[in-house]
């Protein structure tokens, strides 16, 4: 019955919960034998927590998953592959030491003769067969160590390929592609579409939405908000169904006055990028903007003192720093949100309070000791003062939501005076409320007179927050907009020299 | 909950504290007991020969005279079968003598002076009536020596000395003589010392001078027949280990290579396993002939006495583990009498080879 | 809502800060069971003061050990640390030098095997594991060759007192030790400004870093310490046994590491409670000696101790499992 209506897979009320957030509620997909179902929703909505329980790496709290009209338990990754369901993740799999072919075949090499030898040559041939495809000229002896982030994405697509999926997921594969790249792409899978692949294909970029997909579901805070067919949309109506709300409430921008220069870059340069220069000024917002491998977070480190600067000089307040510590860099007054808060921004296992006072941690007591009082005080200050939600002070951080964990670093940095506070991905695995509540929070610090550097991947978000944006690529400055200049197109070139 | 946390540890602390003020005044009377004989002579080890006669015949001693008595051992390192030999034996006499099985305290010193001081206060703790105290190493045995003297509690040394205590066990080197002057006369058989290529001692330095002399005896048993101007030069000694038949074989690896030519060869090591690596070694090396090796080992343990029987050895100096009880059980229950006991026991060596092994230890 | 999520909250605190209260718990019906089991023997003055006497030196070194496992880092030289500076003091001693000026020295010496394990560790980066184990070797081989594989007799007053002497002629020294070194890590752990640097260090150390603590220098202090207390520990041993010998400290690195573990301190840092690693020392000791009171060979008492050691860290794992279920 549902085989002759070619629903190749259906996930039924899934939910998925983890400490303090509900990461899916009850959401239901579709999908069809042959064609590109779009997923859109901002980060935090959900999308990479259904991808993950589809590829095994989750385990769902409730929902059904059904595959060719069977019902099927996902225990692993290893069953969610065998029953043909291959996934491209963001965040690349690719061995750095093997080559192409190798990588392609990885698991399951070709063989030749009774003694099973790995067949090289008809390996290579067919993994120049599948680049061929593809369309892309890329050696299959090539060592992946010395692709670009693009050709790697490219290798992983065709390892896809080579593994005769049957439902291909991918979960923002242009991220890191430029515009030709992405083009290649696009013929890649109507190709794989015309082959029957059923193909789930995740962004939030909509641009890209409206050219691939056949019909886009989009999702909210964990909820399904509605599945449309591409066709029948806009751009508007898509916008407001992920955000939930008119497009200027999701990016509040007030006007702060904008003093002196603060911060002053002279040609700095150190591992991932050389020769950047800007400069900051009291109750700007600076965006920096770039693409992966930009060279973006190897400039966020060298400025707060984790990478070693190789030249170039930074100036604060007039006074130019050798910053060679982050210990420095917070003595300095400046503070860094970094890109990734779990591993890079908070002590998980910790109280709230811990987080809060861990870059001041000398300010704790006047003696050596601490004085317990005056922390729970301090950081019950911040708690009610940027509306960090938690039960408590004294509670794990592990445990609350990636928005309030955000607060939490943010905090960290207030609660040791930072004035210039430098942001890396600010709202990324944040819900669309906490996001704006990080959004308002950033323009209330520039209202004090602190000056925030912003770098960002999400364009609306720097469009629509920054004063000002750099653009970078490949470890290089290649242009700068006033925000009334800038555009989506404008940026995305730029960031593509 | 934290303070339920500090309040247990409190609680511990303060009935610890407690123990200290009530308990402890169980060993002061002791000192008093054992002081009774004083009378030096012939006669005064009358008894300790009484029942060492007993012992040896395997016999109940007279008048049950352990019953009520308590006695401690700590074994050097329980588990290799020297050690359990001695132990078993112990335990044998220890009922012949009249004792109950639970007053026969036991403890493993493992080898290890931390572990042999921990023991020793536990025992100390027990209040027995005798230590046998059988510790590696002799100055650590000092600290224990003085404990059990402030505590009234006489000491019998075993094998390894302890300060003040009657030794019981082997002379290392009156055996390793024994064990060399058993290889002159093979080499005298053979024709002379002008026959002999090489002397070699597998020793163990860091045992300390003591065992050193369960070597060393070996080669004074050469030098008193020969002359040292003869013996020194074709004496090697190396370092072959506490007993790894691994590290005895590097080494004697190393000591083919210094002594390329050598065909007959006087050889004794500390123990026998040490010699099993020797002898792998030799083999290894191609240089193996048993008319040409003259070895004599030290301890006549399974493997010693394996290696006799497979002719892969001359002979051997038993030690007797399986005796030291008809040693050691009648001292300590002189001991505990009042009566004194001789400052030396040492075991009656026998030097075993292939043609009296089946009289000392039948198949 | 908010009421469920405090319930929440308290169901979890409970379960992370009774680890410690349960171990204690323990000792209290381990202590209770053997006093009757093991009576007359076990609980008294004769028996009990030894014991504490004994395990004091793994105590104090045990102490600063959980401060550098918190840390996230380990040290495995702690039982050559001990040989070596056995060794030293008894050749030092040997050599005529005044007991206070020896004691200096041997603490020195500490210091700076200390030093070089923290060098090693964040100054060239080696892994503290292969570091550590490879200085151990280096420290006992040290103190083989200084003494020709020789033990040495220890006697001088002031040596004689760390280890057997009375503080107001009641009081063990080494247990004034202990307790001394117990509160002040306590303190240092628990309430001061570097106890939280070390969590936090041990909880993230990537975070910590970029949250401007010297992640290196926090770790070379504990590396330090360590080294100092190492040879604390040996200076009690030796004079314990009135001996310095190479031999002395030998296996001690792991009892001493079990001993934290059983305590409660994970392996790879952020976690762990000074009173848990006293509570760890003392189950561990008083289960040898009851075990030896009642004659049980070694081989059994080993198994024992492995046993209890692997029974209450499997309780801690599937205790923080079913917290983590529960949220």
């Amino acid at each position: 019955m549902s085989d002759s209506n070619g629903i190749v897979l259906r996930m039924e009320n899934i939910t998925k919960t983890f400490p303090g957030v509900v990461a899916l509620d009850n959401v239901s997909i579709d999908l069809y034998k042959g064609e590109v179902l779009g997923i859109l929703g901002e980060n935090g909505a959900g999308k990479s927590t259904l991808i993950k329980i589809l590829a095994g790496n989750y385990i769902k709290d409730s929902g059904d998953i059904f595959i060719d009209g069977q019902k099927f338990e996902i225990k692993g990754p290893a069953e969610a592959m065998s029953s043909g369901i291959r996934v491209i993740y963001q965040e690349l799999n690719t061995i750095n030491n093997l080559t192409v072919a190798e990588n392609i075949f990885i698991g399951e090499q070709l063989v030749k003769g009774p003694l099973k030898i790995i067949d090289w040559k008809g390996m290579n041939k067919k993994a120049e067969e599948l680049l061929a495809v593809m369309n892309v000229k890329l050696d299959p002896n090539a060592i992946i160590g010395d692709l670009t982030v693009s050709e790697k994405q490219i290798v992983e697509i065709a390892k896809a390929i080579s593994q005769e999926a049957k439902i291909l997921v991918m979960d923002e594969p242009t991220a890191a592609l430029s515009e030709e790249e992405t083009q290649s792409l696009f013929k890649i899978i109507q190709a794989l579409k015309t082959k029957g692949v059923a193909i789930i294909y995740i962004s939030h970029r909509l641009k890209e939405i409206f050219e691939i997909t056949d019909r886009v579901t989009v999702l909210r805070d964990g909820k399904k908000v509605g599945t449309l067919k591409t066709k029948e949309s806009d751009s508007n109506k898509l916008v407001e169904m992920m955000v939930g709300r008119d497009i200027k409430d999701m990016y509040p921008k007030r006007h702060v006055p904008i003093g002196g220069v603060v911060m002053e870059v002279n040609n700095l340069g150190a591992e991932g990028f050389d020769n950047i220069s800007f400069k900051l000024r009291k109750g700007e917002i600076l965006g920096i903007f770039g693409l992966l491998g930009s060279g973006r977070s190897s400039l966020v480190k060298a400025l707060f003192g984790a990478n070693k600067i190789k030249n170039g000089e930074i100036i604060v307040n007039g006074k130019k720093l050798r910053i060679k510590s982050p210990g420095m860099a917070r003595d300095a007054k400046i503070g860094l949100v970094p890109l990734d808060r779990k591993i890079e921004g908070l002590a998980l296992m910790m109280g709230v309070k811990e987080n809060i006072t861990l870059a001041n941690i000398k300010e704790l007591g006047k003696s050596f000791l601490i004085a317990r009082n005056q922390e729970r005080r301090k950081a019950g200050n911040w708690v009610d003062e940027i509306g960090i939600r938690t039960p408590s002070v004294e509670q794990e951080v592990n445990s609350l939501s990636g928005g309030n964990q955000q607060k939490v670093v943010l905090a960290k940095w207030l609660e040791s005076g930072s004035q210039i506070i430098i942001l890396n991905e600010p709202t990324r695995g944040v819900d669309v409320g906490a996001k704006i509540e990080i959004y308002k929070l950033m323009q209330d610090l520039c209202e004090k007179g602190s000056s925030i550097i912003m770098i960002s991947s999400e364009l609306p978000e720097i469009l629509s927050i920054a004063d000002r944006i750099i653009v970078m690529s490949k470890g290089r400055f290649t242009e700068e907009y006033k925000i009334c200049d800038a555009s989506e197109e404008g940026l995305l070139r730029s960031a593509c020299l | 909950m934290k303070k339920t946390v500090v309040l247990l540890a409190a609680i511990l602390v303060v009935v610890l504290a407690a123990t200290i003020s009530f308990s402890g005044c169980v060993q002061a009377q002791k000192a008093e007991e054992t002081k009774a004989a004083e009378v030096i002579g012939e006669a005064a080890y009358d008894y300790y020969e009484m029942l060492r006669e007993v012992a040896k015949k395997g016999e109940a001693y007279p008048d049950a005279p352990a019953a009520g008595k308590t006695l401690a051992f700590t074994n050097i390192m329980g588990g290799i079968p020297f050690c359990e030999s001695v132990w078993s034996d112990v335990q044998k006499q220890w009922a012949l003598a009249g004792g109950a099985p639970g007053d026969l305290y036991y403890a493993d010193n493992q080898y290890d002076a931390t572990i042999g001081l921990k023991n020793a206060d536990i025992m100390l703790a027990k209040s027995p009536d005798v230590l046998i105290n059988f510790q590696f190493d002799a100055k650590v045995n000092s600290i224990i020596a003085t404990k059990f003297g402030q505590a009234g509690i006489p000491i019998i040394a075993v094998d390894v000395p302890t300060p003040g205590a009657p030794f019981m066990g082997v002379n290392n080197f009156y055996v390793s003589y024994l064990g060399g002057e058993y290889a002159v006369a093979a080499v005298e058989a053979m024709g002379g010392i002008d026959m002999l290529d090489a002397i070699v001692l597998m020793q163990f330095p860091a045992g300390g001078d003591i065992l050193m002399l369960r070597s060393e005896g070996f080669y004074q048993a050469f030098v008193d027949k020969y002359g040292a101007e003869k013996i020194d030069p074709i004496t090697y000694r190396a370092d072959g280990g506490a007993g790894e038949a691994e590290q005895a074989n590097k080494a004697m690896t190393d000591i083919l290579s210094t002594i390329p030519d050598a065909q007959y060869v006087a050889m004794t090591s500390i123990n026998e396993q040490t010699m099993s690596g020797c002898i792998a070694a030799i083999q290894t090396a191609g240089r193996w002939d048993p008319e040409k090796w003259f070895i004599v080992t030290m301890g006549c343990d399974d493997v010693g006495k394996q290696q006799i029987r497979d002719g892969l050895t001359d002979g051997s100096v038993a030690f007797f583990p399986e005796r030291y009880g008809e040693y050691l059980v009648p001292a300590a229950v002189a001991l505990m009498m009042g009566q004194i006991v001789p400052p030396f026991l040492y075991v009656e060596n026998v030097v075993i080879n292939k043609d009296n092994i089946d009289e000392w230890y039948p198949e | 809502m908010v009421d469920d999520k405090t319930v929440d909250v308290l169901q979890k605190k409970k379960v992370r800060l009774n680890n410690t209260a349960i171990l204690f718990l323990i000792l209290v019906v381990m202590f209770a069971l053997f006093s009757y089991v093991g009576r007359p023997f076990f609980f008294s003055k004769l028996n009990l003061i030894p014991m504490i006497n004994n395990l004091s030196f793994v105590g104090i070194i045990a102490a600063i050990l959980t401060m550098v496992m918190v840390s996230g880092e380990i040290d495995f030289s702690i039982g050559g640390n001990i040989g070596l500076t056995a060794c030293l003091t008894a050749l030092l001693l040997e050599k005529g030098l005044p007991g206070w000026l020896v004691v200096i020295i041997a603490l020195a010496g500490g210091f700076a095997m200390g030093a070089f394990n923290g060098m090693l560790v964040t100054v060239v980066g080696v892994n503290s594991i292969i570091a550590t184990i490879g200085t151990m070797f280096i420290w006992r081989g040290i103190g083989y060759t200084i003494t020709n594989g020789e033990s040495k007799l220890a006697l001088n007053t002031v040596i004689d007192y760390i280890g057997r002497g009375f503080v107001f002629k009641v009081i063990p020294f080494p247990i004034v030790l202990l307790v001394a070194v117990f509160i002040i890590t306590y303190i240092i752990m628990n309430h001061s400004k570097w106890g939280r640097r070390i969590y936090a260090i041990g909880a993230n150390p990537l975070a910590s870093f970029l949250s401007g603590i010297n992640v290196k220098k926090v770790k070379f202090i504990g590396f330090l310490f360590c080294g100092a207390a190492a040879a604390l520990g040996g200076l009690v041993l030796t004079s314990l046994s009135a001996v310095g010998m190479p031999q002395h400290g030998q296996g001690q690195e792991l009892v001493i590491i079990s001993a934290i573990i059983l305590g409660g301190t994970a392996l790879g840092g952020g976690r762990g409670q000074i009173l848990g690693t006293l509570a760890g020392v003392f189950i561990l000791s008083v289960l040898y000696n009851f075990l030896t009171i009642m004659n049980i060979y070694y081989f059994y008492i080993q198994m024992v101790q492995g046993s209890v050691l692997i029974l209450v860290v499997s309780t801690y794992e599937i205790r923080q499992a079913v917290a983590r279920r529960r949220t």
